[in-house]
């Protein structure tokens, strides 16, 4: 399928915006959510633009998404919302430490959007950012984190003993890591 | 790797990771979109609120390989 250069679509259209916003901030961001999960071998609906920046930039971001016309900015404790001035497509801006960001940044891969460079996390700090809201995210979030991480491990053929328990036991405990070696498992004899 | 939604798979060779092709995916997600009302957005994004603030540095002991550097 050839991409409509000319006509980006409302979803890729706000990205490209966001984009502009955080490079006048002077802000990296990773791509995460479904787009970083996508980039990965794995496609599957979202609803919200996830990036994740360090905490450093979360300021000098929120006044160019407000300059630029972002509204109903919901701030909580690990993300900012926004939502697009042309309706429709939430931008949520999760944070994190300097220290994270910085190693995660210099881990990532690179994905072209919109005719703009991007940059998602690497499989395993993306399977780690699952893995750790799978166990602290509450019941709810299983039912998004949980799919993805078993679809990511399939897609990517990843070795649950030497990839995922290590990862399970440094963001999790053995409960999940359970969890997730019975719906890799089931999915491969599918 | 075009799971349920169908997405195209990017030419890979033997061996390499899958990939979707995410600016066809990025596109495609307006056009699923339009198929939801205004309320089952809110609701769905309802039922899934942003995950856990992560860091690298594990929050507890684990008995495992622990950052020192703060």
């Amino acid at each position: 399928m050839e991409p409509r250069v000319s006509d980006p679509g409302l979803f890729v259209g706000t990205i490209v915006r966001l984009a502009d916003c955080l490079d006048a901030a002077g802000a990296p961001a990773l791509l995460v959510g479904g787009l970083a999960v996508a980039r990965h071998g794995y496609g599957r609906q979202t609803l919200d633009v996830d990036v994740l920046i360090s905490d450093a930039h979360i300021a000098a971001v929120e006044c160019r998404l407000r300059a630029a016309g972002f509204l109903n900015i919901e701030r909580m404790e690990n993300a900012v919302l926004f939502s697009a001035p042309s309706g429709g497509w939430r931008i949520d801006v999760l944070l994190t430490d300097s220290a994270t960001f910085d190693t995660m940044r210099r881990r990532a891969l690179p994905a072209a959007l919109g005719g703009r460079m991007f940059a998602v996390p690497c499989l395993e700090d993306l399977l780690a950012m699952k893995i750790f809201s799978l166990r602290h995210g509450g019941a709810r979030r299983e039912h998004k984190d949980l799919p993805d991480i078993i679809q990511l491990i399939v897609a990517n053929r990843s070795d649950l003993e030497k990839t995922v328990r290590p990862l399970c036991s440094r963001y999790a405990d053995d409960a999940v890591y359970e969890k997730i070696r019975v719906g890799v498992e089931q999915c491969r004899t599918i | 790797m075009s799971d349920h939604l169908n997405f195209p798979a990017l030419p890979s060779a033997a061996g390499t990771p899958p990939r979707v092709d995410i600016e066809t995916y990025a596109r495609a997600q307006d056009t699923l979109v339009e198929m939801m009302t205004p309320e089952q957005i809110a609701a769905q994004r309802a039922r899934f609120p942003p995950p856990p603030r992560f860091t690298l540095r594990p929050p507890r002991p684990t008995g495992q390989q622990l950052t020192t550097n703060n």
